[in-house]
């Protein structure tokens, strides 16, 4: 057996505050060098903010706390923001949806990929690595697309660039939030083999944000599912997918494999999310699930249920 | 095809081309189909393919450069406003995000009643129950009729949206991007209710997607479009199964189905 790769990252007991509303509570995550964690989650699940807290690019009103916050063996917790600043890029990068926001506009491609490349160190000759980097992430003729600005290409081949950039920092981590959610399916495709490329050349770790699970699949190594601000469910992603166990988790394969299969009628999860300020008691998947017992109204812990697996429902316990 | 609900004949839509001052861009280019009694037909390409133009143009929402369009057999290609107005009845629209397509300071109650007054298909008498009627069918409780938009949930407000629809008791339902919006666990239930209402009333779609799997599952036919161009129709099973352009093939091939 090979050995564990080294963990590169843990977060124990993350909360998110709203004011007063906690809409991320008791996130758990670990990461491992070479590991894709998929993060599923629907709108208004916390999976947004969960890796915008990782990275402290939290919006102006909203405020995390963590027990651990360990990335390479050190507590970022008691970092000041303004010590935790030059880690963020180096150390920790990200992709976002909107690869525009990501960019200055009166600025060139090749112009971005040189800052970030200073960033890293380099001096000097910049442009053959600025271009071997946008080739590695499939944009052709890189040489003059590093005169061009973001305005000048197409939302994929910006979302390319702006990976490539990230790629030129060597961050240990790489959080990618619905990194192909505007892109159209053939251009969403060739985005994903290109982080599984990426997964496999280099020794970073990734987080991979989407509400899609089919998605999450397709990349991860472990899947977390969010609901409500809380993982719900998490482990290895081919076990998840072949034998999920929270009914939450159950409802999403169930729909999406009957979709798949074109059955007659979509099997449903009846109600909607709740809103943070409706979050119910105890479990909050409980006013949705058909499988609600008494004992589902008392808060549930996230539990372990096998190696590496954890769920928080009382169901089988 | 004579039996046809909506038949559209060498369509074609051009709007000016921002790049080429004087140029024209022709968003839909020379497009013929048919959509038949109860037909859902799918409308699939990727942004700027041409699908939502072609959408709105066969709703007259925009003006045709060129072609016909033949609702029930009657070409309303060029009617003005006064001569479309029956005909607006038997054709509504569903579009992606539903909070945008409400008034948000009208409740829910005003939005569907408004139509049907304007149509006069109901008396004020009548409105309560009829709207309670149609809020039953999309599966609303009668109580959500004095709700503003901002006080229901995504679906909720997608089910709004498609009852508001169906008030003028269509014959033909564009819908744009219709569940693309919702979230996850929302959508199955909003592509139950729009296949229960085609096989209830017989209701025909064009049903614009992105969405593959979405497509496969509600579509009975498929048409592919790809730069203003119709590339390919044909029954769902043959687009899947036996796509013959190569584009096709291509979009085909990014269906990923979850591993067993």
């Amino acid at each position: 057996m090979s050995p564990m790769p080294k963990r590169l990252l843990e977060v124990r007991n993350l909360r998110i505050h709203a004011g007063p509303l906690e809409v991320v509570r008791e996130v758990d995550l670990e990461l491992r060098q070479g590991e894709t964690l998929g993060i599923i989650g629907e709108s208004g699940s916390g999976k947004t903010i969960t890796s915008l807290a990782l990275l402290r690019l939290l919006p102006e009103g909203l405020r995390a706390e963590a027990d651990a916050l360990v990335w390479r063996d050190r507590d970022l917790t008691s970092l000041s923001d303004r010590d935790f600043r030059p880690w963020r890029g180096r150390e920790m990068a990200m992709v976002f949806q909107d690869p525009v926001g990501s960019f200055n506009p009166a600025k060139s491609i090749g112009w971005h990929l040189r800052t970030a490349l200073e960033r890293r160190g380099l001096r000097g000759a910049w442009k053959p690595e600025a271009e071997q980097l946008l080739d590695s992430v499939g944009i052709p003729n890189p040489a003059a697309v590093l005169d061009r600005y973001p305005h000048q290409l197409s939302g994929g081949m910006l979302q390319r660039a702006l990976i490539a950039m990230v790629v030129a920092l060597e961050p240990g981590l790489i959080v990618a939030d619905e990194p192909t959610t505007n892109l159209d399916n053939i251009v969403e495709q060739q985005i994903l083999s290109l982080f599984r490329d990426l997964r496999k050349r280099l020794s970073a770790a990734f987080v991979f944000i989407t509400h899609d699970i089919g998605i999450a699949g397709q990349i991860s190594d472990r899947i977390a599912v969010m609901y409500a601000g809380e993982i719900v469910e998490q482990g290895p992603a081919a076990e998840m997918l072949a034998a999920p166990r929270h009914p939450y988790t159950r409802g999403l394969i169930a729909t999406a494999r009957a979709l798949a299969a074109r059955a007659d009628q979509l099997a449903e999860i009846p109600g909607h999310l709740p809103g943070p300020g409706q979050r119910p008691s105890g479990c909050v998947f409980r006013p949705r699930c058909a499988q609600a017992r008494p004992g589902c109204e008392a808060p549930q812990p996230l539990r372990d249920i096998a190696p590496g697996r954890q769920m928080r429902c009382l169901l089988d316990a | 095809m004579p039996d046809a609900l909506l038949d559209l004949q060498d369509l074609g839509v051009q709007f000016p081309d921002r790049n080429r001052p004087g140029g024209v861009l022709k968003a839909v280019d020379g497009v013929s189909l048919s959509v038949a009694p109860g037909e859902i037909l799918g409308l699939v390409g990727e942004s700027g393919s041409g699908k939502t133009t072609l959408g709105k143009t066969l709703l007259r929402l925009y003006e045709p450069a060129a072609g016909k369009i033949l609702l029930q057999g009657k070409d309303i290609t060029h009617l003005d406003e006064a001569a479309l107005r029956p005909h607006r009845r038997a054709m509504q629209m569903v579009f992606q995000d539903p909070l945008s397509s409400f008034n948000p300071r009208q409740t829910i109650h005003t939005a569907i009643a408004t139509p049907l007054l304007l149509h006069g298909l109901c008396s004020k008498a009548e409105l309560p129950a009829r709207i309670a009627a149609i809020l039953a069918e999309v599966g609303l409780p009668a109580d959500f009729a004095p709700r503003y938009p901002h006080q229901m949930s995504g679906g909720q407000l997608q089910r709004a949206a498609i009852g508001r629809s169906l008030a003028l008791e269509p014959q033909l339902i564009v819908a744009d991007e219709a569940v693309s919006k919702l979230d996850v666990s929302v959508r199955a239930q909003i592509l139950n209710l729009l296949r229960r209402l085609q096989a209830e009333r017989n209701l025909a779609m064009v049903f614009i997607t992105h969405d593959l799997h979405v497509a496969r599952f509600l579509c009975h036919r498929i048409a592919v479009m790809h730069f203003g161009k119709l590339l390919e129709l044909g029954p769902t099973e043959q687009i899947f199964e036996n796509p013959t352009h190569d584009y096709t093939r291509a979009l085909i091939g990014t269906l990923h189905d979850l591993p067993a």
